[in-house]
């Protein structure tokens, strides 16, 4: 069994890397964020599968919850203030950044 | 190992599984919204699969009351914020992406002729943004 977790923590790994690709060429911003999103979710269930490897599931899974939460205000926070029309400042005019990256 | 041991290992390659549709549909669909529509679904259900395969491998203690914790907040929070992404993409004006086929003539969207020829002579199609003079060729493959 403790094969069994090793090789789905490698394979866990090689899928985030594979959702990093997606962020980094994404065209849009929003790609991005829904690749940094893959990767947070991905995460956690790393910090899960690594807990039951090592044997100590107990501190590993507190990470892993403290980590889901982390990354759903992240998202919801980076998306809400893409969606305000003007944020913090009303006569600064649009404060989000451009839909897509230059170049 | 015993039956249960079996039990996780099935279950947490279903998750992988479901992990890997997801990905797969991340890196190739074609734009924003396609993407948001595989990583949502799929990948919630493939971290469900797994830590419940994590669960049966623990039996019950209390780590897998707190893989329960994990996975009801998954359940709630992923496709959640994917929607909160998706709507802020929408109100934002992101492109929906047409099936090349599909497509209107040129010139009933509204751009500007090299614009529009632009995009239809792109083929493969890709995701755009609205912004009106954009004359980005390449798509978003």
């Amino acid at each position: 069994m403790s094969t069994f977790l090793l090789a789905m923590a490698t394979f866990l790994a090689v899928l985030v890397a594979a959702n990093f690709v997606r962020v980094i060429l994404g065209p849009t911003l929003f790609d991005r964020l829904l690749g940094v999103g893959a990767i947070g979710t991905n995460a956690v269930l790393l910090l899960a599968v690594i807990g039951f490897l090592y044997g100590r599931p107990d501190g590993f899974l507190d990470l892993a919850i403290t980590y889901a939460i982390l990354n759903f205000v992240g998202v919801v926070a980076i998306a809400k203030f893409l969606d305000a029309k003007r944020a913090v400042n009303e006569e600064a005019g649009p404060a989000t950044p451009a839909l897509e990256d230059a170049e | 190992m015993s039956a249960l041991d079996w039990v996780a290992i099935v279950l947490m390659l279903g998750g992988a599984f479901f992990m890997v549709v997801s990905t797969v549909g991340l890196l190739r669909l074609p734009d924003f919204f396609s993407r948001s529509h595989a990583v949502g679904k799929s990948e919630t259900l493939g971290s469900l699969l797994l830590l419940a395969g994590l669960g049966v491998h623990n039996g019950f203690a209390l780590e897998t009351a707190k893989l329960l914790l994990i996975v009801i907040f998954i359940t709630a929070t992923n496709p959640s914020g994917i929607h909160v992404l998706s709507r802020a993409a929408l109100r934002k004006g992101l492109r929906i992406w047409v099936h090349p086929d599909d497509r209107p003539e040129e010139g009933a969207e509204g751009r500007t002729g090299s614009s529009v020829s632009g995009g239809a002579a792109e083929g493969t199609g890709g995701s755009r943004a609205s912004a009106p003079a954009d004359p980005r060729a390449g798509g978003a493959r």
